[in-house]
């Protein structure tokens, strides 16, 4: 029982490490991609945002220091605050640190990657790759879904059709 | 001696009764502002020209004798300001036919970019009962100081730029009156809530 467990284990370890284009999941050096999320509206968005979790398994600091795509013009880390009922975004010029051992999540109301003057629309379930720089990592690039389904924060569900 | 600290004890015990007194009565006095904030008559200039977003003029009595939720943003807005319009449709849903009464606009905080065929194009993503607001700078101005709304253009060094705004949905009566704010972020059930009492 002992053995299959344990090798249960590490084969679900080989499979997650082991895939390079999940969304889900990406291992390359010392970095942990999860949840590669690039959420738009349906039609005529100017701009994306995209989510990602970043764990960082090495002994140093790691930092996010650029971005770039073939989707959008411009792509930027940004940090969006919601101050005293003011929303505000700003852009994140010194890069993101991911402590070593810690993982930075780039997530709705905080922390995002912003792609503005888009160069291709982007539909549900496309699948986009996201070139990320750090500084020693160096570029590395993960597989972003897209989706809309983050937009509703109140309910999973949609609003009623008939206003479609 | 004795008497120096029995005095200093009375001070202290009267300074710590007045900090608290001040406290509490600070407390009410901004429960009351805000109370009398949420049914305070907003004031629109009767001059107010705007465009809606199928470039039709629309002028202050468009804002008259109907229930009103606004929400002030823009659609180079990525999070709050597609999640909020999908919200406030999701919650409509949740009080029934009876919301569909609600008259949901759209103001932009950012004339420069979204024309009335921008906001058109980009309310087809929600729905074609939510009227886009657009104008130039100076009407828009106006809408934002009647409903005290916070706008800030913020540029970037790329030549690109964001505006910070106010995140709040207002809702406002037939008789013109502010009848109550939904925060950004508040929870769903609230939401719903409020709107249940904004339509009965």
């Amino acid at each position: 029982m002992w053995f299959f467990r344990k090798n249960y284990l590490i084969l679900s370890l080989v499979f997650a490490f082991g895939s390079t284009s999940s969304m889900d999941l990406k291992a390359e050096a010392h970095l942990v991609f999860r949840n590669s999320v690039v959420n738009v509206t349906k039609v005529h968005a100017k701009v994306a945002a995209g989510y990602v979790s970043i764990e960082n398994l090495g002994t140093q600091d790691e930092v996010l220091i650029s971005v770039k795509t073939d989707f959008a013009q411009i792509s930027e880390i940004h940090e969006m605050k919601h101050v005293n009922g003011i929303m505000k975004m700003r852009k994140v010029t010194s890069g993101l640190t991911i402590k070593p051992k810690n993982t930075v999540h780039l997530e709705k109301g905080g922390f995002h990657l912003m792609f503005m003057k888009m160069s291709k629309h982007l539909s549900p379930d496309d699948i986009v790759s996201v070139d990320l720089k750090f500084r020693d990592a160096g570029w590395i690039t993960v597989d972003f879904l897209v989706s809309d389904r983050h937009i509703a924060s109140g309910s999973a569900h949609s609003h009623s059709q008939d206003d479609q | 001696m004795k008497s120096y600290l029995s005095t200093s004890r009375s001070l202290l015990i009267l300074f710590a009764s007045a900090l608290i007194f001040g406290s509490v009565f600070a407390v009410l006095i901004l429960q009351q502002s805000a109370v009398s904030n949420l049914s305070k008559k907003i004031n629109l200039d009767p001059t107010l020209m705007l465009h809606d977003h199928h470039g039709n003029l629309l002028s202050s009595e468009h804002f008259k004798g109907k229930l009103l939720a606004l929400f002030f943003g823009f659609t180079h807005c990525p999070e709050i300001c597609p999640t909020t319009l999908n919200d406030i449709l999701i919650w409509r849903d949740e009080v029934g036919d009876i919301a569909r009464e609600i008259s949901i606009n759209f103001v932009t905080v950012d004339p420069e970019r979204d024309t009335a065929e921008q906001l058109n194009k980009y309310l087809e993503n929600f729905s074609p009962r939510i009227v886009g607001i657009t104008g130039t700078q100076i009407e828009l101005n106006k809408l934002f100081a009647a409903f005290g709304v916070y706008v800030q253009k913020v540029p970037f060094d790329d030549n690109n730029y964001t505006v910070d705004h106010s995140s709040s949905i207002y809702l406002v009566n037939k008789n013109g009156r502010l009848f109550d704010v939904i925060s950004f972020g508040e929870h769903p059930e609230s939401a719903i809530e409020k709107l249940k009492r904004f339509v009965h």
